[in-house]
C-alpha cells in the first residue's frame, strides 16, 4: 500500500504540485495560475499524444514540454485564423484531447 | 528515471523559481531592454484584443517599419509562437506578472533539459550536479533579464532535442534504427524554428558533426533504402510546418558584408568583448564571470575523458562542444563579422555542455583512482556536495545579487509612468504617434509603447514621414520625473541642465498651449500638424 502511495508517478505529481504551490507563495495567484497554465498548455496536450509512442515513459514528458513550448502557441495561432484567440486556445486543447481519445482507444486494438 | 529525481527536479525548480524570480517579486512593474517591450508588446495586443494576428497593430508595426522586404510593412519579425504564448500566459494571471513568470521559467528549462540529458547519458549525479550549476548561470540570466527570450528559449531545447538524436543514431549504428526518435527530433527541430531560427541553427550544425563522429567511430555509414526514406519522410514534415513562416525569416532585412577574416580569432574560444561592446557587457563573454577558474580542470577533464573513452554518448558531447567552437567563429568562417553580436549570443548554448563537462570529469576521479565500490559511491557523492555548496557561494552570491538590484529604481518604468501610459490608453486615438522626451532610458519609453498601446517614440528634433503614419496625430510627452529624480542624486548638475534644456523646448513648442495632461511632472500636449497641400 505504502508502496504503491510512494510510486514514481505519484511523487512526480506531488512534485507538480510542489512547484505550483512555490508559485503561490512567490507570486500570489498569478504564480501558480501561471505554472498550471504551463503544465496545462505546454506539457500535457503533447503529453496525451507522446503517450501512444513506445520511448520511456519520462522521455514522454520531457519531450512533451520542449515540444510543446512552440508547437502549442503555434497551434492556436493556426487555429486563431478562423477564431478568436481565446476561442482558438480551448478548440486547440480540445483537439489534443479528441486525438489522445483516439489514440488511447486505437492502442488496444493493436495488441 | 526515479523517485528521486522527480524530488530533485521539484527542489532546483523551486530555488530556480525563487532565484529568477528575483526582479519582479518586491516590483511588478515590467522591466528589460527594449527587445523586452516589443515582445511584449505583440503577445499582450494578442490577447487584449483577443485576436491571434497576422499583420502587427500600428503601435508595434511602426517600430520596425517595413522590416520585412517579402511581406511589406507591419509583418511579423518572428514566427507567432512567442507572442502567442505570452498572451496565451495572460489568460491565467495578472497582464505583466503571467509574462514575466513565463519569461523566467523559460528561460530556465536549460536546467531541465540539460538534468534530462545528463541523467539519460551519465547518471544520476552528473545531472544534479550540472542543473544544479546552470540555476547560477549569468549568461543565460543576462539574455533573460534584457528581454531576448525567443533566443533563449530556442536554445534551451538543444540538450532534449540532442538526446533524440542522440537515440535515433545509437539505434542506427547498432542496426535496429528507432525512427520515432527521430521524428521526435524533427518535432523539437520545428519547435525551436518556431521560436527562434538562432536555435535551429545551432543544431544543424551539432547534429551533422556527432554523424560523422559516428561515422568515424563505427567505420560504417548506415544506410540503407528504408533509412534513408525514413529520413526524406522527417524532413518533410520539418519543411510542411516550417515552410508557411519561411517568408518571415527570409524577408528580414540585412545582408552579410564581406570584410577581411581575422584568423587569430580561431586560437581564442569564444567572442573577444570588445566587438560587442556597444550590445553585451564585457560579462557575457568572460569565461570567470560565468564560471569560476577552479571549474576548469574538470571541465578539461570531462573532455579528456570523452575524448579517450569514445563511447556514443562522449561522442555527442564533443559534437555539442565542436558545434560552439565553430559557432563562435562563424564570423571568420564566413568571412564577415556583421554577426558578431548574434553570434556572441550563441554563447548561451556553452554553459549547459562546461557544467555538464564539469560534473562528468569531477564525477569521474573516484573511478579513476579505483576506488572500491561503497567508498568509490560515497566520494563521488561527497565531491558532488562540496562541488555544490562551492557553487552556491560563489556563483550564487553574485547570480543572487545580480537579479535582485537589476532594474531598479528608475532604470525600470514607474508608477507615475504607468499612470500616464494608461491616460495615453484611454485619451488618445490607437494611431496615435506620441513623442517623448525626458524619459531616462530608451527602453523605459518603449515600455511606456507596450502598456499604453500607443506608439510612444523619442523625439529626436523631427517627426516621422512614414507613409503610414500621415494620418495620425502627433502628441508630444514633456517627461520630468527621471530626471527630477535624478537631480537629487550624483547626476544633479546633469539633470538640471536637462531639465532646463527640455523647459526651454516645451516653451518655444507650446508657449500658448495648455497640455492635455499635467500630472506627476509630466505633461502631454497635442501637435498641430502644418496642413500638407
Amino acid at each position: 500500500m505504502s508502496k504503491n502511495l510512494l510510486s514514481v508517478r505519484n511523487v512526480a505529481l506531488l512534485s507538480a504540485a510542489a512547484c505550483i504551490i512555490a508559485g503561490f507563495i512567490v507570486l500570489g495567484a498569478t504564480g501558480g495560475f501561471v505554472i498550471a497554465g504551463m503544465i496545462l498548455l505546454f506539457v500535457l496536450p503533447q503529453y496525451s499524444v507522446l503517450r501512444a509512442l513506445p520511448i520511456d515513459e519520462d522521455e514522454k514528458w520531457f519531450f512533451s514540454l520542449f515540444i510543446g513550448i512552440g508547437f502549442f502557441s503555434t497551434a492556436v495561432w493556426v487555429v486563431g485564423r478562423f477564431m478568436p484567440f481565446k476561442a482558438a486556445a480551448v478548440a486547440t486543447l480540445a483537439v489534443f484531447v479528441i486525438l489522445s481519445f483516439f489514440l488511447f482507444k486505437k492502442k488496444p486494438q493493436q495488441k | 528515471m526515479k523517485r528521486k529525481d522527480a524530488v530533485v527536479l521539484a527542489v532546483i525548480f523551486i530555488i530556480a523559481l525563487s532565484m529568477w524570480t528575483l526582479p519582479f517579486q518586491d516590483n511588478q512593474l515590467p522591466f528589460g531592454e527594449g527587445d523586452s517591450a516589443w515582445h511584449f508588446s505583440i503577445g499582450d495586443y494578442i490577447y487584449s484584443a483577443n485576436t491571434a494576428v497576422w499583420r502587427l497593430p500600428f503601435y508595434v508595426g511602426l517600430w520596425y517599419y517595413g522590416f520585412n522586404n517579402i511581406l511589406g510593412a507591419f509583418a511579423l519579425e518572428y514566427p507567432p509562437a512567442n507572442h502567442m504564448n505570452y498572451a496565451l500566459m495572460q489568460l491565467f494571471g495578472e497582464r505583466f506578472v503571467s509574462v514575466m513568470l513565463f519569461r523566467a521559467i523559460t528561460s530556465f528549462l536549460g536546467i531541465f533539459a540539460t538534468y534530462f540529458l545528463l541523467r539519460k547519458l551519465y547518471g544520476f549525479l552528473p545531472a544534479a550536479l550540472a542543473s544544479f550549476a546552470l540555476i547560477f548561470s549569468l549568461r543565460e540570466q543576462m539574455i533573460y533579464i534584457w528581454g531576448q527570450q525567443p533566443t533563449l528559449i530556442s536554445f534551451v531545447i538543444v540538450p532534449v532535442l540532442l538526446y533524440a538524436f542522440y537515440r535515433y543514431f545509437d539505434s542506427l549504428f547498432e542496426g535496429n534504427p528507432r525512427s520515432v526518435y527521430l521524428f521526435i527530433g524533427a518535432a523539437l527541430l520545428a519547435s525551436q524554428y518556431f521560436l527562434h531560427v538562432q536555435g535551429i541553427i545551432f543544431s544543424a550544425l551539432t547534429i551533422p558533426i556527432f554523424f560523422v563522429l559516428m561515422v568515424i567511430k563505427h567505420k560504417k555509414l548506415p544506410f540503407s533504402r528504408e533509412t534513408l526514406l525514413t529520413f526524406g519522410m522527417a524532413l518533410i514534415a520539418l519543411l510542411a510546418v516550417a515552410l508557411p513562416f519561411a517568408s518571415i525569416y527570409l524577408g528580414a532585412q540585412g545582408s552579410s558584408v564581406p570584410d577581411q577574416r581575422d584568423f587569430s580569432r580561431l586560437l581564442q574560444w569564444t567572442v573577444p568583448a570588445e566587438p560587442v561592446s556597444g550590445s553585451f557587457p564585457p560579462e557575457f563573454v568572460s569565461f570567470s564571470s560565468e564560471y569560476r577558474i577552479w571549474m576548469l580542470p574538470f571541465i578539461l577533464l570531462g573532455i579528456v575523458l570523452m575524448l579517450i573513452r569514445r563511447k556514443n554518448s562522449d561522442l555527442l558531447m564533443l559534437s555539442w562542444l565542436i558545434a560552439i567552437y565553430i559557432a563562435f567563429h562563424l564570423d571568420v568562417i564566413l568571412g564577415s563579422s556583421q554577426w558578431l553580436g548574434r553570434i556572441a549570443r550563441m554563447g548561451i548554448a556553452e554553459p549547459p555542455l562546461f557544467f555538464s563537462l564539469m560534473a562528468v570529469g569531477l564525477l569521474s576521479i573516484p573511478s579513476l583512482i579505483r576506488l572500491p565500490a561503497q567508498p568509490r559511491i560515497l566520494a563521488k557523492y561527497a565531491l558532488a556536495i562540496i562541488m555544490a555548496v562551492m557553487i552556491a557561494f560563489t556563483l550564487g552570491s553574485s547570480s543572487r545579487d545580480t537579479l535582485s538590484y537589476v532594474y531598479s529604481g528608475i532604470s525600470r518604468i514607474t508608477p507615475s509612468q504607468m499612470e500616464t501610459a494608461q491616460w495615453l490608453s484611454d485619451n488618445t486615438p490607437s494611431n496615435a504617434v506620441i513623442y517623448g522626451i525626458g524619459t531616462w532610458t530608451y527602453p523605459k519609453t518603449r515600455w511606456m509603447l507596450a502598456v499604453s498601446q500607443r506608439h510612444v517614440m523619442r523625439f529626436e528634433g523631427s517627426f516621422i514621414e512614414q507613409p503610414y503614419a500621415y494620418e495620425s496625430p502627433f502628441y508630444m510627452l514633456f517627461d520630468y520625473s527621471d530626471l527630477a529624480v535624478l537631480a537629487n542624486s550624483q547626476y544633479r548638475e546633469n539633470a538640471l541642465a536637462q531639465i532646463s534644456q527640455m523647459e526651454q523646448t516645451e516653451s518655444s513648442m507650446f508657449n500658448s498651449t495648455a497640455p492635455l495632461y499635467d500630472k506627476n511632472d509630466m505633461r502631454i500636449y497635442y501637435v498641430e500638424k502644418p496642413a500638407v497641400s
